[in-house]
């Protein structure tokens, strides 16, 4: 007789027990048809499922986690084998595997998909999200004289989804998803479902020219993110053409300054009569001349830079996809 | 059912009481390791309840014990203390290791007043014990040892050995009652494992009255067997009204020390939350050592010359006048 309370259950024998001291004893505690039915629980790349009995706890009372031994229904094998069954509380159900399933085959394949899942830009920021789809096919066999209700068993991973364009799951435990597949006597059948993983990464569009060029090759993008993408790796092409022109310039105005610090040195040791004076005055005034043209050049330069810079940043802040 | 009164320790009641055996009536035992088990004794009046707990259950007892009397109350509970042959040797000249041979016990008797019986009957008071090897009888006999004993009597020292007197008494009666008691409570904490409680009722009339406590004890184990239904698939249990046999079965051990003997038993599935304290050990509360304030201590130094008897030496007399030269 069992009693139910909020956080117990209490079994009580009906009648007065006698135990020798240092001595054990067993005695029933529990004896009552159930619901119940039998189904073949599959792990993922399993060759036989495992063969189990759903079993529903309608005795009104939890029952104690413990070791379970199965034996047939009338007819039936004897011993069918054993299980552990944790604790079960009133009105709920537990799968109970307890053989291997060796009538049932399954033969598995699976298929890899690499996808672009996403890309997203803002603020300046490209998001592109990978996909590695996992497609699994399994294909089972069912013994020619009995059904078979299949449970696929998938294991629930971090980052892992089941994809939604394939097998769905008909129940699911804090760790798995269960995928049901019914097969007729001696029937064949292949159930096939997906498992997504996404892999994020983010960029910066301003710096990353090379990641920017990779994602705008990338088979899957739309063809106006494609084109956008596009137009902003040639404004940074532009910008970074400008600026080597405006470096080209100032190595050659600094060139320029270290030429004309020699030739005021050596006039500053001559005398003034000296022939070479001549020479040399007449050699800075040529590098004074290509200075202030240098300086002109280098105004242009430094302008075309900063055109193609708020030109790239204006583009890739003004870019969403 | 009443309230179990709170046990305060009133255990000097006067007046005669009934004396009555508990007997288990009532075991339940849970999977989270712990088992309550239930006393019941039949009283008239004040009474004493004698229940025995092995020594390993007597924190939870003294943790957990509730006595339910239906018309009296409750007196308390007694039983020997946990450290009681600590306490007995407290006062003795001698710890347990004293007791480990005649030699120890002796020296740990040194300087009091021992009565000796035998050939060479003498008193007085224990100077010192100590083994001596005498040279064999024959050359290849082994070399005996005795142990020979020095005491300071009216007439001298004196000596004797051991293994030649009847007996060697200690003259003081109390202290020969305190090793007694010494030995005695020696005895009760190295051979028994198991303390007896003295649990005292307090009321009138005769009356059942019921002792529980929640003590340590075997999981009780839940295994099951199952007669499968019948061959063929269903996707829900019950939906078809497919059933199959559950049978449960409860494993479990008397590990109480005493015979079951007609127990209502019970067994718990659940998680309470259980605890062990060791109540029944003496605990002390180390406390601050404090130095006893003194005066300081004053050395002055030794003297030494004073700085005014280094004053500048007397200038010597002026020379005498030289003789006028004639």
């Amino acid at each position: 007789m069992a009693q139910e309370s909020t956080e117990e259950t209490l079994f009580a024998f009906a009648a007065p027990v006698s135990l020798t001291a240092g001595h054990s004893a067993s005695a029933p505690i529990l004896d009552a048809n159930v619901p119940a039915a039998r189904v073949s629980l599959l792990a993922v790349g399993a060759s036989h499922p495992l063969a189990a009995v759903r079993v529903a706890n309608g005795t009104g009372s939890s029952l104690p986690a413990g070791v379970l031994t199965l034996y047939g229904a009338a007819g039936d094998t004897p011993y069918a084998g054993d299980a552990r069954l944790g604790g079960v509380p009133a009105h709920e159900s537990r799968l109970v595997s307890y053989a291997q399933d060796l009538r049932t085959a399954v033969e598995w394949r699976t298929d890899t998909v690499p996808s672009l899942a996403a890309v997203t830009a803002s603020t300046g920021v490209l998001t592109t999200i990978k996909r590695d789809r996992r497609l699994l096919h399994a294909t089972l066999k069912a013994p020619a004289q009995d059904p078979r209700h299949v449970l696929v068993e998938v294991p629930k991973m971090d980052s892992t989804a089941l994809a939604p364009d394939f097998a769905q799951p008909a129940e699911q435990t804090a760790t798995s998803w269960r995928l049901a597949l019914d097969l007729a006597p001696g029937e064949t059948r292949t159930l096939t479902f997906a498992l997504d993983r996404d892999d994020a990464q983010s960029i910066t569009m301003l710096d990353g020219e090379a990641e920017l060029v990779a994602v705008a090759g990338l088979p899957g993008l739309s063809e106006p993110a494609r084109a956008a993408l596009a137009r902003i790796a040639a404004l940074r092409t532009a910008e970074a053409a400008a600026t080597t022109a405006r470096d080209r310039l100032t190595t050659q105005q600094e060139a320029l300054d270290a030429d004309e610090s020699r030739l005021r040195e050596n006039l500053a040791a001559l005398q003034p009569t000296d022939a070479l004076r001549t020479r040399l005055v007449r050699q800075l005034d040529a590098d004074e001349t290509r200075h202030g043209q240098l300086a002109t050049a280098l105004d242009t330069a430094n302008a075309a830079v900063d055109k193609a810079h708020a030109a790239l940043a204006e583009a890739v802040q003004s870019l969403r996809l | 059912m009443r309230v179990p009164t709170v046990l305060i320790p009133a255990l000097m009641l006067a007046g005669p009481v009934w004396a009555a055996d508990l007997v288990l009536k009532r075991v339940m035992l849970s999977t989270a390791g712990i088992g309550y088990f239930e006393y019941e004794a039949t009283v008239d009046g004040p009474g004493t309840l004698g229940l025995d707990v092995k020594l390993d259950q007597v924190d939870d007892v003294l943790k957990s014990l509730v006595v339910f009397d239906e018309a009296g109350g409750v007196g308390g509970i007694e039983l020997p203390g946990r450290d009681d042959a600590y306490q007995a040797f407290a006062g003795l000249p001698f710890k347990p290791g004293g007791l480990a041979s005649p030699l120890a016990f002796l020296n740990s008797l040194a300087g009091f007043e021992v009565a000796v019986e035998g050939p060479r009957p003498m008193t007085g008071r224990v100077l010192h014990a100590e083994t001596v090897t005498e040279p064999p009888a024959t050359l290849n006999a082994p070399a005996p040892t005795r142990t020979r004993v020095s005491l300071l009597t009216d007439g001298g020292l004196r000596q004797f050995v051991l293994e030649d007197a009847d007996a060697v008494q200690v003259a003081d009666l109390d202290l020969r009652a305190r090793i007694a008691r010494a030995l005695a409570a020696a005895r009760h904490e190295n051979g028994q494992d198991t303390r007896h409680l003295t649990i005292r009722t307090t009321g009138t009339g005769a009356r059942t009255v019921r002792v529980g406590y929640v003590a340590a004890a075997p999981v009780w184990k839940a295994s099951y067997r199952l007669v499968l239904p019948p061959p063929g698939m269903t996707p829900d249990a019950g939906k078809d009204g497919t059933k199959a046999r559950l049978q449960g079965w409860a494993t479990f051990e008397n590990a109480t020390g005493a015979d079951w003997s007609g127990v209502a038993l019970s067994v718990q599935y659940g998680s309470p939350v259980t605890f062990h304290q060791a109540i029944y050990r003496s605990y002390y509360v180390a406390r601050p050592e404090v130095p006893v304030e003194v005066l300081a201590r004053l050395l002055p130094d030794a003297d030494i010359l004073a700085r005014d008897s280094f004053a500048a030496p007397s200038p010597p007399p002026p020379p005498s006048p030289s003789p006028a030269s004639s």
